[in-house]
């Protein structure tokens, strides 16, 4: 299959975006995405650690026995979040602190594994450099879109600073979990609605649909998630 | 089969041995910014917390209760300041805060938090109810809610750590 | 007794995972479906909580805080927990079937579930004692569990309703749905 190298980085960025299309990595999305400054930063860090482990992923793939390529993506993954973890700690203090936990669980992203297993272990270096670049920057597009409804109608500011009306009418709901599950739902929808039934996973949710399906399938042998019987379109088909 | 279990292994190992390398590289470069990091951020909070103060000279802490991470003779002993950290298990992260104490009256002139991460917020107003009080004075301090535990742990904190100062003070007076 | 009590409160109800925290989303929205489904994957993620906090503690206090490299945190635990994950798996399908057959199949999704990571580093972070952070583990995973089959009620009813605007159906209404059961919550994390 050829793909021209500019489709391979817009693809991530808005067409199959991770987090509004394909639906990965939630929980950073909606725990996170409370304030820009946390966004773009979580956004930029699991950027960084995409494009180095899909890199050296990529590198490796001819050396990685099949058997074993689980746990090495899991090394090399965690790896290289650990660098970037340290690497905030010492060089961006205040990151540090807003983020918490959340840099180390980049490890548990479903995106970058799952990005290492559909693309960087199929795929040339170079390929797979620009497919973390562009899935990483799709991932921090959608998180800052979150954050900016987030914190300009939740909490009147932006990027910290005071806006003249909306620092008086505001809604601080939207700063807590509530909002958080909220606008995603929303983000979804209106993604949904934009690309008119275009997008691949956009009405399932559950392990059926997910393009990591096959990472947890590998460890288990057999599916964890839902039965046979289940319907694909949850909601729908009933 | 076995040649695939061998290379497995060798795969493996290697990986572990290039990133334990890359992390060690990057470790050598950070540990010291973060421990300066640290330092500076607790120099800043001692200065705001005594701004006439010279000198901040860290002491001994031998037989400390262990919430006392780091104890300074302010001006050469006049005050001291003691570094807390409160680790009480319905928390997302323990709590810091360092206290002024005055050396002549045992009493408390500051109290700041410096990170608090229980899970229920307690009101703004409540670390500032210590500053002028002695250690039979502390009991009499208010736990009402909100965060009636971690105000209770907070106080508690406090009173060993004073109990801790007054024998500290006996000793050095000798 | 009190202090274990209060440990298990706060983690069950002010820091619950899914909903205060929103950690461990993924099963939260993909194996809610059915209220059974919903209770075995909360009743295997207590589990596979508990034993790696069991797990991950001592090694963290007696390996790799003693050997200097506890910024090996990340990586060894979630490796520890991989590999865990895998051995309860294998232990119960050979000597207690029946139980594999009801939590075996979830098993291999928690490996990726960031709740267990989370718990993990957070005992570590909070420095809490060996005791009160196995207690911790056990009411994270409760709230998991309650968090579960909240919204496993919440959704058979969700999904019986054909009144939802076309570009909601599904994953979005789920989303919104999540939100005010989130509310539920709120009041026990004034924060």
């Amino acid at each position: 299959m050829k793909e021209n190298k500019l489709s391979i980085l817009t693809k991530g960025i808005i067409r199959e975006n991770p987090t509004l299309v394909l639906v990965l990595g939630t929980c950073p999305s909606i725990a996170k995405s409370n304030s820009l400054f946390n966004a773009l930063g979580l956004g930029l860090c699991t950027a960084i650690v995409l494009v180095l482990s899909n890199i050296m992923i990529s590198a490796l793939r001819k050396v990685i026995p099949d058997k074993v390529r689980i746990p090495c993506y899991i090394l090399i993954i965690a790896s290289f979040v650990t660098i970037i973890q340290m690497l905030v700690h010492a060089y961006l203090p205040d990151l540090y602190d807003s983020l918490g936990a959340f840099i180390a669980l980049i490890v548990v992203n479903c995106i970058i594994l799952g990005r290492a297993e559909m693309f960087a272990s199929k795929n040339p270096v170079g390929d797979s450099a620009l497919d973390g670049l562009g899935m990483g920057l799709g991932f921090t597009l959608s998180l800052t879109c979150m954050a900016l409804i987030r914190e300009v109608f939740g909490a009147g500011q932006f990027f910290g600073i005071d806006l003249p009306f909306f620092s008086t009418y505001n809604f601080p709901i939207l700063q807590k979990t509530f909002g958080g599950f909220l606008v995603f739902g929303i983000m979804i929808a209106v993604v949904g609605l934009i690309s008119k039934g275009k997008a691949p996973y956009k009405k399932s949710f559950g392990c059926e649909g997910c393009p990591n399906a096959s990472i947890c399938n590998v460890a288990a042998g057999q599916s964890a998630c839902g039965g046979k019987d289940e319907v694909k379109e949850g909601g729908e088909a009933q | 089969m076995n040649k695939t279990y061998i290379k497995s292994i060798i795969v493996i190992v290697s990986i572990c041995l290039i990133m334990g390398l890359l992390l060690a590289g990057v470790y050598s470069v950070t540990a010291p910014v973060i421990a300066a990091n640290e330092e500076a951020a607790l120099n800043k909070a001692l200065k705001d917390m005594f701004p006439q103060a010279t000198t901040f000279e860290e002491a001994d802490l031998a037989g400390a209760p262990k919430s006392i991470t780091a104890l300074y003779l302010v001006d050469g002993g006049s005050y001291y300041v003691v570094n807390l950290k409160m680790v009480t298990g319905y928390t997302t992260g323990a709590t810091t805060f360092i206290m002024g104490v005055d050396a002549s009256d045992m009493s408390i002139t500051d109290l700041q938090i410096l990170s608090y991460n229980e899970s229920v917020r307690m009101d703004d107003a409540f670390p500032g109810s210590f500053p002028g009080l002695t250690a039979d004075k502390v009991d009499l301090v208010t736990t009402a809610s909100p965060a009636v535990f971690s105000k209770a742990a907070l106080k508690k904190t406090v009173l060993s750590a004073l109990d801790y100062l007054r024998d500290y003070s006996v000793k050095g007076g000798e | 007794m009190k202090e274990i009590l209060l440990i298990i409160f706060a983690a069950v109800f002010a820091n619950n995972y899914v909903l205060t925290k929103t950690l461990g989303i993924c099963p939260f929205l993909g194996v809610s479906k059915q209220f059974q489904q919903a209770a075995g994957m909360g009743v295997a993620v207590t589990f596979v909580m508990v034993l790696a906090t069991a797990a991950t503690w001592p090694i963290q206090y007696y390996v790799l805080n003693p050997l200097n490299i506890g910024y090996l945190q990340t990586i060894v635990f979630i490796l520890v927990i991989a590999a865990l994950v895998q051995f309860v798996e294998i232990t119960l399908k050979r000597f207690i079937p029946g139980l594999h057959k009801s939590l075996g199949i979830y098993l291999p999704l928690i490996t990726t579930n960031c709740a267990v990571l989370d718990v993990a580093i957070a005992n570590i972070t909070n420095e809490t004692a060996f005791l009160p952070s196995l207690f911790n583990s056990l009411g994270a995973g409760i709230g998991f569990l309650l968090a579960m089959i909240l919204f496993a009620g919440v959704r058979t009813r969700l999904d019986q309703n054909t009144n939802v605007p076309k570009a909601f159906r599904g994953l979005p209404i789920t989303l919104a749905a999540a939100a005010i059961v989130s509310l539920s919550f709120m009041a026990f994390s004034l924060k």
